[in-house]
């Protein structure tokens, strides 16, 4: 299972959308929050807001490589036509979607990490650059060390949640077709999240991953607090991952390939 | 003295699509250590019966059997000892050759992973295994499937179509890949529709049409077992048609073309067909024709694949002729 696991990971490794994503989550996102912060600092008339929103913009297109990574998962054996000769093998084939699930853990969880750490340097060092506060409302989107360390868990359960259920929603199409498993991965992974929330964001924050960006904003009124106990929202977005995984299962148990 | 176990067996095979059924009842027996042609016509069901094989997709009724082992019950087993290529070599083009065959190793086990390099060597590929896979001609990229099927050290090889795209020297590489599996005592099942892919390579052949398997037996079984044939060339062919008919060693003649006649024998054994042949001949110079070329096509695979596709009248290519390779393409 160890060598099947690590094959996987080898494949999403050399895959050029894993790649993409990674590159435009990890590279091209931070870099865009530099460009908007410049542009903040620039033409802000009204005390801040919209440099808060640069946080939220850039937290929510971050789910973006964890996404990629599940649809990678969940099609490229099946895109790349490989998937009939390893079912050939004799191999049951819940094994070789059960080698998936780890391997997308481990590079979702490689890449939230990168994620954090540019995030985090990039907020950290705009904090010790940041004005006072003007009523109540932060003038730069900066972070706090306390504020980044309390992101990464967030990060991490929004991520690993996307990236597993679009593996099972990608796998349940069977590769049909990948692009629109990756909405629907997208959209499906973030529906419980958006669900928990007491208040009903507006479209721009409905695609934002509350859970990561709730706390982080602050006196926002556009994300409020978690409307159910912890333990039950973790469990309701648990069984949810592990019900997008459990289709996908099925369906290749089942299909002809 | 015992009969040993086939390699591959399926009774009553049968799958359909809808309401369409394309496996009809399919009865295969593919003997240890042989290469064994799977023919037919493109559509007729080949790679249906190989998906089954291969636990691709269900079947809808019959039994079968591969290594001893009955399916699907015992596929895990049977399927560790079996190499496949299905339809096309597929591979993860930015990965490399060696790449490609670890991940399938990965799946196989870790004396699979040990093979990498005897497999590459075996394939010609070795030297150009860290090359990216979308780089490779369909030349490599079918030798490196024989290379994927090679880890599982099969006593099985099952072939679909494998000489799609190759050039001829490519075709001859393959086909002396594969007598030299048989000879290490492998089994080769290899679905074609070439005709002249089949009979230069295997040793025995089943013949599927439309979802039935129409013969199967060795090579010169399969040629031996068709009504022997005499085509005449003669200016004048339909008016010495009713002059052939006629004969009681005749049991049909026909004209094909202008200046060609078909005539079906009565008689069995060369050398009754010989006499019969230069009887005709006899008779018809006799009558004033003058035949300039006669063919005797008793023993040859392709004459009796075409009778039993029902594609008899075709006029097959000349030798050396660039479709020479005989596909049996449907129209």
């Amino acid at each position: 299972m160890v060598r099947m696991v690590r094959a996987e990971l080898l494949r999403l490794h050399r895959s050029r959308t894993v790649w993409l994503g990674a590159v435009v989550t990890v590279v091209v996102l931070p870099l865009a929050f530099l460009a908007l912060i410049a542009m903040v600092e620039t033409i802000r008339t009204d005390g801040g807001w919209f440099a808060e929103k640069c946080v939220e913009i850039l937290l929510g297109p971050g789910l973006l490589g964890a996404t990629l990574i599940g649809v990678v998962a969940g099609t490229a054996d099946r895109t790349g036509g490989v998937l009939p000769v390893l079912v050939a093998t004799g191999r049951p084939r819940g094994r070789l979607f059960a080698a998936r699930v780890p391997a997308v853990l481990i590079a979702v969880v490689a890449l939230s990490l990168a994620f954090w750490l540019v995030v985090g340097a990039l907020g950290f060092a705009l904090h010790a650059e940041a004005p006072t506060v003007v009523d109540g409302v932060r003038d730069a989107p900066a972070l706090t060390g306390a504020e980044a360390l309390e992101l990464l868990p967030r990060i991490l359960a929004v991520n690993v949640v996307l990236g597993l259920a679009t593996l099972g929603i990608c796998t349940a199409g069977l590769a049909a077709a990948p692009a629109v498993g990756a909405v629907l991965g997208l959209a499906l992974g973030i529906m419980p999240m958006v669900a928990l929330v007491e208040k009903t964001p507006d479209w721009i924050l409905g695609l934002m991953p509350p859970l990561a960006t709730s706390e982080l904003v602050g006196g926002s009124t556009f994300v409020g607090p978690v409307a159910v106990p912890v333990g039950w929202a973790v469990l309701g977005i648990a069984l949810w991952t592990v019900g997008a995984l459990g289709v996908g299962r099925w369906r290749l148990l089942r299909a002809d390939v | 003295m015992t009969t040993p176990a086939p390699v591959l067996q399926t009774r009553g095979l049968r799958k359909r699509y809808g309401d369409r059924e394309v496996v009809r009842g399919v009865d295969l027996h593919v003997p240890r250590g042989v290469a064994f042609g799977f023919l037919g016509p493109n559509g007729a069901g080949k790679t249906t019966v190989i998906r089954m094989l291969l636990g691709l997709t269900g079947a809808d009724g019959g039994s079968m059997e591969l290594l001893g082992h009955g399916l699907p019950d015992g596929r895990r087993a049977a399927l560790a000892r079996v190499g496949a290529i299905v339809e096309e070599p597929r591979f993860h083009g930015r990965m490399t050759g060696r790449e490609n065959l670890w991940i399938h190793a990965a799946v196989l086990g870790p004396d699979a992973e040990r093979r990498i390099p005897e497999a590459l060597e075996r394939v010609g590929l070795a030297g150009r295994e860290d090359d990216r896979v979308e780089g490779y001609s369909l030349g490599m990229r079918q030798r490196l499937g024989i290379a994927r099927c090679l880890l599982a050290d099969p006593e099985l090889l099952v072939l679909d179509e494998p000489a799609n795209g190759l050039d001829p020297a490519g075709i001859r590489e393959l086909r002396a890949l594969v007598r030299s599996l048989v000879d290490e005592g492998r089994t080769v099942f290899l679905s074609s529709h070439l005709l002249d892919e089949v009979e230069r390579t295997c040793d025995m052949a089943a013949v599927i049409s439309a979802g039935r398997i129409v013969a199967q037996g060795t090579l010169d079984e399969l040629a031996a077992t068709g009504e022997p044939r005499v085509q005449l060339r003669l200016a004048h062919a339909a008016d010495a048609v009713a002059l052939l008919a006629a004969r009681p060693d005749v049991a049909g003649a026909e004209s094909t073309d202008p200046e060609r006649i078909e005539v079906r024998l009565r008689t069995k054994g060369t050398r009754g067909e010989h006499a019969v042949t230069a009887e005709l001949v006899r008779q018809l110079v006799g009558h004033g024709f003058a035949p300039y070329a006669v063919t005797s096509s008793t023993g040859r695979l392709e004459d009796r694949v075409l009778d039993l596709l029902g594609r008899r009248g075709e006029e097959p290519d000349p030798p050396g002729s660039a479709t020479a390779d005989r596909d049996l393409v449907e129209a």
